[in-house]
């Protein structure tokens, strides 16, 4: 390459410390710029995701594991735990007007001791009536449940024909689902009848809290579905009203705070990104500002060369967009050293469902960050540009010998 | 090539009046002569040098290229080509590739890229357009002729104001051009190194091509074929 179409580069190279600040600034935008987008998208599927595992128009819990310290300690906090009703409630549940399917759920927590391979939330289905577990279970797995099989989430360690020890009862892995991006990712499932051996065992152990109920005639949780033109508030009344010791909730309501919380931090995200662009956009203006300044001699002297205007105007747009490209795609690169490996812990961190984009999505938030970083670096120096091509040269010449 | 000014004058606004930085002036260089311009600072010395180099238009007249036939496949003797060139009815392209191959210009002062060594600055005018396949051989001769060859890796901030001029006459040279302009080429230097400047200037005039050189070295009468005398924007021959 000959040297003129190289000075560019060799600006950006030959002038380390000056490169580095401007880079640095470029990075910081794009790193806010994709950072934000991935981290509000990843919370965005995951909530997508939440809602779909949840699969069901309302829940219905005992009525002590209502709130926070009960389901939605389990789904929406990642927390373990379990609590029981009796199994009639079901019967009673399914003859509530407005109600179509109705599917029970039975839990189980395992412990962190020699019981135990881990301490898990262990979450038992019935699969002749369950509608929202084994359609997910599907898709890994296309087999019927034996008994004493399990599925685990997939971030649980374990792989397809590992054993899981519970309460000192063996269970082998016979798949491991994809990821939700939820809690649901650190639970194991079973068949009902699989639970009920578990829970025995820990009961048999002393280990439950719940010493006095019958494993085999008690549940956890109803997931309900409604039929179709039914008023959900009128069900989920019907069923408080009607049904002793329960509390009916829509799965909406559940997710209605993770949703208020997410539509906060997607306008936090938003007015950080703003904030960052313009000053960013400042920073970029001063910088560019004292490099052209800094450099009009040499423009000058470009010209006196025989650069034409049009030429000189390409060479700084090469080294400005070089520099922003460059800075983008550093950001771009620690936004993504920053979300996905920590991402989980991001979770963790708002209790909120994360599931991080696809390629395609990040592709796209790619070219976002990319694009805003370009059109911060020419908005914020075409004036100037325009300025020292447009230079008398011969007055460029005097005013900086 | 001959490079004629005819009635050309530059003036700016000042308050309410006009400013002649240049009065009404005419003036031919000629190849293989040496031309030198003297006069005090602020006397329109380098704006008559800018206007003629295609570097600042003039208020008034124009500057006309009269090109030999030989000078426009390189060589610098040869038949007057029937048209002559007027500089500033060209637009900026045209013009920036007429100062490219016709024109060597030596500016007053600090004049080198930061980024580029010795090498590529001197280099870099036979490299804004097409690339001579020759240039680095031409370029290494040009520092050898001026005396800097063991410093085409250094960068200009090491070198002292002499060998920094040098560069600047071995860059100009570097497309062979018609015309050299060499503004203020020996300011700042020592006794040694003007005279070695002044005796390359010389040379080179006696190779054929147009010399102009801006100076306020008495000195450099010694090296001119003719010396004109600047006094506030009106020139005169000395």
């Amino acid at each position: 390459m000959k040297i003129f179409q190289k000075l560019p580069l060799l600006n950006i190279l030959r002038r380390p410390v000056r490169s580095a600040v401007l880079l640095f600034m470029v990075a910081i935008l794009s790193f806010t710029v994709f950072g934000g987008a991935v981290m509000v998208s990843g919370l965005r599927r995951g909530m997508a995701s939440l809602e779909d595992r949840l699969g069901a128009d309302i829940m219905v819990v005992p009525e002590e594991a209502a709130g926070k310290d009960g389901l939605e300690s389990i789904v929406l906090q990642g927390n373990t735990g379990y609590f029981y009703m009796d199994d009639t409630r079901l019967e009673e549940i399914l003859a509530v007007d407005g109600v179509s399917q109705a599917a029970p759920q039975i839990f189980l927590a395992s412990l962190a001791a020699s019981c135990c391979s881990a301490k898990v939330q262990l979450m038992g289905f019935d699969p002749q009536s369950d509608f929202t577990v084994l359609p997910w279970i599907r898709k890994s797995y296309a087999e019927n449940l034996k008994e004493m099989e399990v599925v685990v989430g997939s971030d649980i360690t374990s792989e397809e024909g590992d054993t899981l020890t519970f309460y000192d009862v063996d269970c082998t892995v016979a798949a491991k689902l994809t990821k939700t991006g939820t809690n649901y990712d650190r639970c194991v499932f079973a068949g009902a009848d699989t639970i009920r051996v578990l829970t025995s065992s820990s009961i048999g152990k002393k280990l439950n809290q719940f010493s006095e109920i019958d494993p085999n005639h008690v549940i956890s949780c109803v997931l309900v579905n409604t039929q179709d033109g039914a008023d959900m508030d009128k069900v989920v009344s019907a069923i408080n009203e009607t049904v002793d010791g329960v509390t009916a909730v829509r799965t909406g309501s559940m997710v209605s705070g993770i949703a208020g919380s997410l539509n906060g931090i997607s306008r936090i995200v938003r007015v950080m990104i703003i904030v960052v662009f313009v000053l960013a956009f400042i920073i970029m203006m001063i910088a560019f500002t004292m490099l052209i300044n800094e450099r009009r001699r040499e423009f000058a002297l470009l010209r006196v060369f025989g650069v034409s205007q049009g030429s000189l105007a390409r060479s700084v747009w090469s080294e400005i967009l070089l520099i922003c490209l460059t800075g983008a795609l550093i950001g771009v690169l620690a936004a993504l050293l920053v979300t996905v490996p920590f991402s989980g812990a991001l979770q963790g961190r708002m209790d909120m469902p994360m599931l991080m984009p696809g390629i395609a999505s990040m592709l796209k938030y790619l070219l976002l960050a990319v694009l805003i970083a370009a059109a911060a670096g020419t908005l914020s120096s075409c004036w100037n540009v325009n300025r020292v091509c447009r230079a008398d040269i011969g007055l460029a010449l005097r005013l900086e010998k | 090539m001959i490079l004629t000014a005819e009635k050309i004058s530059r003036s700016f606004p000042r308050g309410s009046r006009e400013f002649y930085a240049l009065q009404e002036t005419d003036i031919t260089l000629a190849g293989g002569r040496m031309t030198v311009l003297q006069g005090r600072s602020g006397s329109g010395k380098t704006t008559l040098l800018n206007i003629l180099a295609g570097l600042q238009s003039p208020s008034s007249g124009r500057v006309l290229a009269q090109m030999t036939r030989g000078a426009e496949d390189g060589s610098v003797q040869g038949e007057m080509a029937p048209a002559a060139t007027d500089l500033y009815s060209l637009d900026d392209k045209e013009l920036s590739r007429f100062r490219n191959d016709h024109y060597g210009i030596v500016p007053q002062g600090q004049s080198a890229v930061a980024a580029l060594s010795v090498l590529e600055n001197i280099m870099l005018p036979g490299t804004v357009y097409s690339q001579d396949v020759n240039l680095p051989e031409k370029a290494q001769a040009l520092m050898e002729r001026m005396g800097i060859a063991d410093l085409k890796n250094a960068f200009p901030k090491e070198l002292s104001g002499g060998e920094m001029r040098r560069m600047s006459i071995a860059r100009a040279m570097i497309r062979d051009p018609q015309v050299l302009f060499a503004d203020e080429p020996a300011s700042d230097l020592d006794d040694e190194n003007r005279d070695t400047v002044f005796s390359i200037l010389r040379e080179i005039a006696d190779e054929g091509k147009a010399v102009l050189v801006v100076t306020h070295e008495r000195c450099a009468r010694n090296y001119a074929d003719e010396v004109y005398q600047m006094d506030a924007g009106a020139l005169r021959l000395a």
